[in-house]
């Protein structure tokens, strides 16, 4: 009998670890420095496909959902363009594909740029909730994952196993590293310019998966078995966002964005790639207004 | 003392079982609806395409010798082989190369390259294909010291285990190859598999791709039976 009740409670201890709250951990390293003031009056800006060396397609698919997700909350009249529309011009349109494929030569493999420096200043997001003026408005960040799992499958591709997980609680964990020095060389003018005018935007916002995996070697010491060792490789979620000026060639803003824990994390990626967009974008304020201090 | 002693052998025994020299991450994914590789429908050997690397011409031919031998066995008539495909279809396997051998979303391709698919379809008769995609991405390595506790606390037993960080080491990029079902008539994906090898790839190319086209053709023959 004593046996049995140690078994339950230890494994209500550990279906209370597993159900807990879980906040959505984020950390992410941006570069605004070329980030013109005059952005958000009326420019138009086109969300391109997003790009991967190989890519998982069930992540993407949740991602490609959300981009969708986001334009439907921040209102089709902003200037935006993604999806869909910019698909039908790539289709339209052979040369785009080879003219994005010249772009993303210089942007798909890691970002030095977007690497941890001790200078850069760290800030932390005020995750207060929406008061009416100010705040987060979590009621609409809270139904993105499914809104964006019920895209991935209306689409009949390869849904997302990952957007149904919903995040269990949305209560935002975010940091923010920007960078004092960073220095992007221009991107193919020709095919940014390319790019631009058939999509008639004034900038174009390239979203990148890294591919990253860690590659582990992990020493497990017990009391009273030696010390082993085992290695193995884990997936992460790296998000990369560049904002290019379609005039000039220039990154103006970059931003990466790394889950920590990745396991849990990809039911967010749908959340995660909303609120990315908002922060590159910062049209309207469909899901309140996101401060760091 | 005793019990706190056999969770610690319990937890000792699933530790090592995870033991050895695991350098390799193989994630498959199938269909979300039920049903929707029809086991009558053919289905297309494509050539594989190369994301951030040059594969070279030998490796590119043995891969492909491979392919068609491994998913001949799994998938019987129902496959059409690559080297088949390229005798009845040359000049659209050629258009679907350049098009789609571009570094976005595969899913968006396929919707980009509509007509493409279709057209493969119609000349191949095969309505499904199957894509292998060989390239790099980024990897980070890190050493881990896991220490596992052990605290009886009256009826409960609290087992945990922390990790420290122990630092980074310089790792090279690793290899990735994916294996994925399209829906050549819809344009879409239907299931997938990838795998991150930390280790080099095999230059003879015949070392990978079972793994990866077991896991689909897993998936794929398990919604055959469904039908």
């Amino acid at each position: 009998m004593k046996t049995l009740i140690q078994t339950v409670s230890l494994v209500a201890c550990l279906i209370l670890a597993a159900g807990c709250a879980t906040p959505v951990p984020m950390s992410s390293i941006e570069s605004t420095a070329k980030r013109p003031a005059t952005l958000n009056a009326g420019s138009r800006i086109a969300i391109l496909p997003i790009a991967a060396r190989v890519g998982g397609q069930r992540y993407l698919a949740s991602l490609s959902a959300a981009q969708e997700v986001y334009l439907e909350r921040v209102g089709a009249t902003t200037g935006i363009k993604a999806g869909r529309d910019i698909e039908k011009k790539f289709s339209e349109q052979g040369n785009l594909t080879a003219a994005y494929q010249a772009i993303l030569e210089k942007l798909l493999d890691r970002d030095p740029n977007l690497c941890v420096a001790q200078e850069d200043i760290l800030t932390t997001l005020d995750s207060k909730p929406w008061n009416g003026q100010s705040g987060i408005k979590y009621e609409k960040l809270s139904d993105i994952n499914t809104l964006a799992a019920g895209k991935a499958t209306q689409r009949g591709s390869a849904a997302a196993p990952a957007a149904n997980a919903v995040a269990r609680e949305i209560r935002l964990q975010w940091n923010v590293r920007t960078k004092a020095k960073a220095s992007y060389d221009p991107l193919p003018l020709a095919s940014v310019k390319e790019l631009s005018q058939a999509l008639e935007c004034d900038y174009v916002l390239i979203p990148v998966v890294r591919d990253s995996y860690n590659y582990v070697k992990q020493w497990f010491a017990f009391t009273i078995i030696p010390v082993f060792r085992t290695t193995g490789v884990y997936r992460m979620n790296d998000m990369a966002f560049y904002l290019v000026d379609g005039a000039s060639g220039e990154v103006v803003q970059a931003l990466q964005i790394t889950e920590n824990r990745a396991p849990q994390a990809a039911s967010n990626d749908a959340l995660v790639m909303v609120l990315a967009l908002n922060k590159m974008i910062q049209k309207g304020d469909s899901f309140g207004s996101f401060t760091f201090r | 003392m005793k019990r706190a002693l056999c969770v610690l052998a319990v937890v000792a025994g699933v530790s090592l079982s995870q033991c050895g020299c695991r350098t390799t991450l193989l994630e498959s994914y199938a269909p979300p609806k039920s049903g929707r590789c029809q086991s009558t429908e053919k289905i297309l050997g494509l050539p594989p395409l190369a994301g951030g690397i040059q594969i070279s011409a030998p490796f590119r031919q043995n891969l492909e010798l491979e392919l068609d031998k491994v998913l001949a066995e799994r998938w019987g008539a129902q496959y059409v082989p690559l080297s088949q495909g390229k005798q009845s279809c040359q000049a659209l396997l050629a258009k679907w190369t350049t098009q789609m051998s571009c570094d976005y979303d595969l899913a968006a391709r396929l919707r980009v390259n509509a007509s493409l698919c279709q057209d493969l379809a119609q000349a191949s008769g095969c309505r499904y294909a199957i894509l292998p995609t060989v390239g790099r991405c980024n990897s980070d390595a890190a050493n881990i010291l896991n220490v596992t506790y052990v605290i009886p606390a009256g009826l409960v037993i609290i087992v945990g285990n922390v990790p420290i960080f122990l630092g980074k080491y310089q790792a090279n990029d690793m290899s990735v190859c994916t294996m994925t079902l399209l829906d050549l008539k819809e344009g879409a994906v239907i299931s997938e598999a990838a795998m991150a090898s930390r280790d080099k790839m095999s230059e003879s190319g015949a070392a990978y791709p079972g793994a990866l086209i077991n896991a689909i053709g897993r998936s794929a023959k398990i919604k055959q039976r469904k039908i």
